[in-house]
């Protein structure tokens, strides 16, 4: 049994990854993580060291960055988090508490790659999460594939039971004008009503705080609780993922109302955290807050803008007047002895 | 949105208009799955005002006291059927989505009310958003195709293709003839598929009197068969189906031999010149869900094009399915 240097306290139930697991894939180093990150597509923030290191603190988990190599060539690496919740030992990409719509894998030039060896890759990658379940002494894997990798036939061949799931993606290629005219007419005078009284500033960590306490109220609000503390916001904002973060505050008569917690990467800005149901439903903060963002997002000649989550029909509604593209994404699981009970529950959602 | 079940000349009218579909949705179809499956074939539009939105082709029937609904009934080696659109394409997402939403609120409160309801949707690739469907508790499962992209001409497929498929196809020629079947030789590609998945212990029906309704019933073009021959032998056959831009790999491959292990490869590079020759402009390798065959296809470079199945059976009702051979 190895313990993890991050976790408070051992647990007996948890194994660890070991160091080589065979010739195609390795762990790799932190020191060596931002390099294969950089030689990847479609990085999302969510793979970074900075948001890697402050999940594992706040989701009180072991992180391993798992490389993934064809001969000695590096085809594509994936972060994988050990756990226990409820019981039960976890392998899971991302850890549950994370807040990350989706982790899983990154590919060093898939795009490109021929089908037969496309596959391969993707086999090898189902393989290697199905064994890695013994040396971890898991009873559940569970990972939220991103909406790159929807090829998951090799893990439904392994026995592998999935979910279907949604993000909605802004395309900013068109022109700013055009994005604009995308747009529900109802949205569109909302954002023009709201600019005549309301302003939107660049926040900063002070501003963390009460946007925390706004998100809190608003799960309360619902019968929910919030995976999310002021801790991790404040040490995602602190560490700065590579790509970057940002706060946009947005304000009435200098007062703040609601913001918006912004994660980007090179290829994308996502709305993480945010907005919120202002005090005023009628007051537009929210839409002119998402408006601000992705006219930000275009300058900074993003190709996208993700509006994290198209699932849960008030939110959709509210989400598609923004016509972005319905885009899927999948989670698959297994389980192992009592874990077997828990992928079934999960299939029946 | 307001659903009616409507006569084949209002499907017909429909599905002319429809943004996209497959020739399983054709009235020719419809009738040859009615007669084999002795399950009712229905038609159902939903309106928003006066013009028709989305359309439904599905198959009612009962097994006991369980109530099918089915679209399309498993085992006659349908790929997908589900809904069809009208209009939607250039349209917003908020309008898209909540006219989906729309139609699969009225379909279960309208047609698929009551927990002794079988139902199993197999949507088109046109059809990503099953949102309403995971809302409304069913089951989703991901399903894949192949499709190879002819717009650019075979030229460029084959350049495409993995060296395999490439050696395979120099080598068949002049060894092999590829030409249409002639309908006794369609019985002989029947039998030889048949026989694949009896080996893959597949529960397929298409049987032979339902090839042969569905021949003399298509227009003419639809159902295309051919096979490649060696000294008179059969060695190798496929059935296709077509509609104007695409070729479906409908019953296909025959058997692999080891005396002919190139023949099936070779077969399909010669399918994917005609069907370019032809102007089509995609070609549908239809099915890409189990390892073996999955391989296969991949060598042909294709893209992968996922959809998926939705059902919601009552527990009782998967005995049933067991039972009866309708897990498709």
């Amino acid at each position: 049994m190895q313990l993890s240097p991050t976790l408070k306290t051992p647990h007996r139930r948890l194994g660890a990854l070991p160091e080589a697991l065979d010739e195609s894939s390795r762990l790799a180093q932190p020191e060596d993580w931002e390099g294969l990150l950089q030689s990847c597509d479609d990085v999302t923030p969510f793979h970074t060291d900075g948001w890697l290191e402050a999940a594992e603190r706040h989701t009180k988990s072991a992180v391993f960055r798992l490389a993934m190599l064809s001969g000695k060539e590096f085809v594509g690496g994936c972060p994988l988090f050990l756990t226990v919740r409820r019981g039960l030992a976890l392998l899971a990409s991302p850890p549950p508490g994370a807040s990350a719509p989706y982790l899983g894998p990154i590919w060093k030039g898939m795009k490109g790659l021929k089908e037969r060896t496309r596959l391969a890759h993707l086999e090898r990658f189902a393989e290697l999460v199905d064994r890695l379940m013994t040396p971890t002494k898991s009873s559940f894997a569970l990972l939220r594939l991103p909406p790159e990798t929807e090829d998951i036939r090799p893990f439904l061949w392994r026995g592998f039971g999935s979910r279907l799931r949604y993000t909605y993606r802004v395309p900013l290629t068109p022109p700013e004008p055009e994005i604009w005219e995308s747009f529900s007419s109802s949205l569109r005078r909302r954002i023009r009503g709201a600019g005549r009284h309301l302003e939107v500033r660049p926040g900063t960590m002070a501003d963390i705080p009460r946007l925390f306490t706004a998100v809190e109220a608003r799960f309360k609000a619902q019968g929910l609780q919030t995976v999310l503390s002021r801790g991790y916001l404040e040490d995602i904002f602190r560490s700065r993922p590579a790509g970057g973060v940002e706060i946009l505050v947005c304000e009435k008569e200098s007062m703040p109302v609601n913001a918006v917690l912004l994660l980007k990467s090179p290829q994308s800005t996502y709305s993480w955290v945010g907005p919120v149901r202002p005090r005023d439903p009628k007051d537009g903060s929210t839409q002119l807050l998402f408006w601000n963002a992705i006219r930000g997002a275009k300058r900074e000649g993003k190709e996208r803008f993700e509006i994290i989550g198209a699932e849960g029909k008030k939110l959709v509604d509210f989400k598609a007047q923004f016509n972005p593209q319905l885009t899927r994404f999948y989670e698959v699981f297994k389980g192992r002895g009592i874990g077997r009970l828990a992928a079934l529950w999960r299939q029946r959602g | 949105m307001r659903l009616e079940r409507v006569g084949e000349k209002e499907w017909e009218e429909f599905l002319s208009g429809a943004d996209r579909s497959s020739p399983f949705h054709e009235i020719f179809w419809l009738r040859a799955l009615e007669h084999h499956s002795r399950l009712k074939a229905i038609r159902i539009l939903g309106y928003r005002g006066r013009e028709p939105v989305v359309g439904l082709p599905a198959f009612e029937g009962r097994k006991g006291f369980v109530k099918l609904f089915l679209s399309p009934p498993p085992g006659y080696s349908i790929p997908f059927l589900g809904p069809v659109f009208r209009g939607m394409e250039g349209v917003g997402e908020s309008r898209r989505q909540g006219v989906f939403r729309e139609f699969v609120e009225a379909l279960r409160a309208d047609f698929l009310r009551g927990y002794w309801t079988l139902t199993k949707i197999d949507l088109g690739p046109w059809a990503q958003d099953v949102r309403p469907f995971i809302e409304g508790r069913f089951r989703i499962r991901p399903r894949y195709t192949y499709r190879i992209d002819l717009r650019a001409g075979h030229e460029a497929a084959w350049k495409r293709m993995d060296w395999y498929v490439r050696r395979a196809a120099r080598a068949a020629a002049g060894t092999y003839e590829f030409r249409p079947a002639s309908s006794e030789e369609i019985g002989w590609i029947l039998e030889q598929v048949h026989e694949r998945y009896e080996a893959q212990r597949r529960g397929v029906k298409s049987p032979r009197a339902y090839v042969d309704r569905l021949l003399a019933l298509a227009p003419p073009g639809r159902m295309q068969a051919y096979v490649g021959v060696k000294e008179g032998d059969l060695v190798t056959g496929s059935l296709c189906v077509a509609d104007e831009a695409t070729m479906y790999l409908w019953l296909a491959p025959t058997k692999r031999t080891k005396e002919h292990r190139h023949a099936n490869e070779a077969l399909l590079n010669d399918l994917l010149r005609r069907a370019a020759e032809s102007g089509y402009e995609w070609f549908d390798l239809v099915g890409a869900n189990t390892p073996g065959i999955a391989h296969f296809k991949a060598k042909f470079n294709p893209t992968l094009v996922p959809y998926a199945s939705v059902d919601r059976i009552p527990s009782p009702g998967r005995v049933l399915i067991r039972m009866q051979g309708l897990g498709g």
